[in-house]
C-alpha cells in the first residue's frame, strides 16, 4: 500500500503521466482529424455508448488510453491533495497554500462530471413537425406548437424560436418557448433548439439531453476558477506584504 | 451592446475600413520600437487606433466584436500589445517590445487577411460566449509576453527574466482555465454539452496540460534556467498552433471563430 501511495505522490509519476497524456492527446488529435467521418457521431451519443457501437479499436485505442491516464492522474491528484492538506499546511499564507488544492479538487470534480456524462448521459436530436407529437423516451414526448424566425440586417435568419409542449408522466402538459442559448429544462431533461425550417413544412430540429455530469463539472469549474483566482490574489497580497518581486517564485 | 452604425458607407467600404484600421495600428506598433518618447507615443497611438478599430467593428455588427476570426485575431494582438505595455512600463523590461510588437503587428496582418463577417449566429449571442473569448485571448496575451520574456532570458541570461516568464505563464494559465470553464458553460446552454471531441478542443486541452506540466515542474521542483525557459517559449508555439493550426494545417469542421 505504501508503495502505491509513494508511486502516486512521486513527482516523477506526475511528470510522466502529464507527458503520456499530452502525447496521447497529440496522437488522438491527429487521428481524429484524419478520420473525420468515423468520428462524426462521437458527440451525438454519450462517449461510452459510442465507443461500444463504434467498435474499430484501431481508431479508438487512444480514447481508452486517455481514460486510463485520466484515472491515474485522478488517483495521483487525490493522493497529492490529501498529502498537501495533511502535511504542508501552515498558518501563514493559507490562501496561497490552499488554492492549488482547491484547483486540484476542481479538476477532480470535472473528471467526475465527464465520467458521469460519458456513462449515464442521454442525448438525442429529433426533427419535430408543427402540430405533431414526437416521442423522446418511453415516458416523454414533444409537441411543436409554433415556430418563429427573425431576419437580421443582412437578410439571414438572425434568431428563431419554437413553442413546444412537453409531455412526461405528470398529468400537466408544460408549454415553453425555446430559443438558441435559451434552453428549457423539464426535470432531468434539457431541451435545446438547433434549427428551424419553414418550407416545405414547418419543423424544428430539437436536441433533448440528460446530463448527470454537468452539475459536477460546473462545480469543478467553479472550484478551478476560484482556486486560480485565490492563488493569484494570495500571491499578490504576499508580494505586497513582503515587498519583494512578484512573490510568485 | 454597441448601437449599429454604418457611417454612411456600404458593406465593402466597411470591410476596407476594417482592414485599414488593422494595418494602421500594425504599422504604429512597429514604429513604437523607436527610441525614447517618440517610440512610446507611437506605441500609444497604435493602442488608440487599434481600440478605434474594435469600436468600429462593434458598431458595424452591433455587438462586442469577438464573434469571428477577423475580430478575434485582432483582439489577440490587442491583448498582446496591452500586456506588453504593462510589463514594459511597470516591470521596466524595455527590450520586450522588440519581440512582442512585431509579433502583434504580424498577428494584426493575419487578422486583416480574414474577411470581417457581419452576421452573428444566435448561438453566440450570450455573455458567456463573449466572456469566454475575452478571457481566452487575454490569456494568449500573457502566454505571448511570457514566451517573449523567455526569449529575452535565453539571449541575455538575466535570471529575473526567467522568473518573470514563469509568473506571466501562471497568470496566462489561470486565465486559460477560467476561459475554458466559461466556454463550457456557454456550450452547455447553447448545445446541451460542455465538451466536444473535436481537434480544437483536444488541442486546447493539450495546451492546458502542457502549461500545467511546465508550471508544476517549475512550482514544485524549482525546474528553472535554460530548459524551463525553452519549454515556456514552446508553450506559446503550442498556443498559436491550437488556434491557427486547426482548420488550416489540421482538418477540422469549419467554425467562424
Amino acid at each position: 500500500m505504501m508503495t502505491v501511495i509513494k508511486f502516486l505522490l512521486s513527482f516523477k509519476t506526475v511528470t510522466w503521466l502529464f507527458l503520456a497524456f499530452i502525447a496521447i492527446m497529440f496522437v488522438g488529435a491527429l487521428s481524429l482529424s484524419g478520420n473525420l467521418s468515423f468520428f462524426s457521431g462521437i458527440d451525438e451519443t454519450p462517449l461510452f455508448t459510442w465507443l461500444v457501437a463504434a467498435g474499430d479499436s484501431s481508431k479508438t485505442w487512444w480514447i481508452y488510453l486517455l481514460i486510463a491516464m485520466l484515472a491515474l492522474l485522478a488517483a495521483s491528484t487525490i493522493a497529492c491533495t490529501i498529502d498537501a492538506l495533511v502535511n504542508r499546511m501552515g498558518t501563514t499564507h493559507l490562501l496561497v497554500k490552499l488554492s492549488p488544492q482547491i484547483m486540484h479538487m476542481g479538476v477532480l470534480f470535472i473528471m467526475l462530471g465527464h465520467l458521469l456524462t460519458a456513462s449515464l448521459g442521454f442525448k438525442t436530436d429529433v426533427l419535430v413537425k408543427k402540430n405533431e407529437r414526437t416521442a423522446i423516451t418511453d415516458t416523454t414526448a414533444i409537441y411543436l406548437a409554433d415556430v418563429s424566425v427573425w431576419k437580421d440586417r443582412q437578410g439571414y435568419d438572425g434568431d428563431w424560436a419554437a413553442k413546444i409542449w412537453w409531455y412526461d408522466d405528470s398529468p400537466i402538459i408544460q408549454e415553453k418557448t425555446i430559443r438558441p442559448v435559451h434552453p428549457r429544462y423539464f426535470g432531468q431533461f434539457g431541451v435545446y433548439i438547433k434549427s428551424v425550417t419553414l418550407k416545405p413544412e414547418v419543423s424544428a430540429l430539437i436536441r433533448v439531453c440528460r446530463d448527470p455530469g454537468a452539475l459536477w463539472a460546473l462545480i469543478g469549474g467553479l472550484l478551478l476558477s476560484a482556486g486560480g483566482a485565490g492563488f493569484l490574489l494570495g500571491r499578490f497580497s504576499k508580494q505586497r506584504q513582503t515587498g519583494t518581486g512578484t512573490g510568485m517564485s | 451592446m454597441f448601437c449599429s452604425l454604418k457611417f454612411g458607407i456600404g458593406d465593402e467600404g466597411q470591410s476596407i475600413l476594417a482592414i485599414f484600421l488593422l494595418l494602421l495600428p500594425a504599422a504604429l506598433y512597429i514604429m513604437g520600437l523607436m527610441e525614447g518618447k517618440l517610440g512610446q507615443r507611437l506605441f500609444f497611438a497604435g493602442i488608440v487606433v487599434h481600440s478605434a478599430s474594435m469600436i468600429q467593428r462593434g458598431m458595424t455588427i452591433g455587438a462586442i466584436p469577438l464573434t469571428e476570426k477577423h475580430d478575434n485575431i485582432s483582439f489577440m494582438a490587442f491583448a498582446l500589445a496591452l500586456t506588453t505595455g504593462y510589463f514594459s512600463g511597470k516591470k521596466g523590461i524595455k527590450d520586450l517590445g522588440v519581440i512582442t510588437l512585431p509579433l502583434a503587428a504580424l498577428i494584426l496582418i493575419i487578422a486583416s487577411t480574414f474577411d470581417p463577417i457581419n452576421t452573428i449566429s444566435p448561438f453566440l449571442k450570450t455573455p458567456w460566449f463573449t466572456l469566454h473569448i475575452f478571457v481566452y485571448f487575454i490569456s494568449y496575451g500573457f502566454f505571448g509576453v511570457s514566451a517573449c520574456i523567455g526569449l529575452l532570458y535565453l539571449f541575455s541570461r538575466q535570471p529575473d527574466y526567467e522568473i518573470l516568464q514563469y509568473h506571466c505563464a501562471i497568470i496566462g494559465w489561470i486565465l486559460l482555465s477560467i476561459a475554458l470553464v466559461l466556454g463550457s458553460i456557454w456550450f452547455f446552454i447553447a448545445y446541451g454539452t460542455y465538451w466536444l471531441w473535436t481537434s480544437r478542443e483536444l488541442w486546447t486541452t493539450l495546451l492546458w496540460f502542457y502549461y500545467g506540466l511546465y508550471l508544476h515542474a517549475r512550482y514544485l521542483r524549482g525546474f528553472s534556467g535554460r530548459p524551463a525557459a525553452v519549454i515556456g517559449v514552446l508553450g506559446f508555439v503550442v498556443a498559436l498552433f491550437a488556434y491557427f493550426g486547426i482548420g488550416t494545417i489540421i482538418p477540422a469542421p469549419p467554425t467562424q471563430f
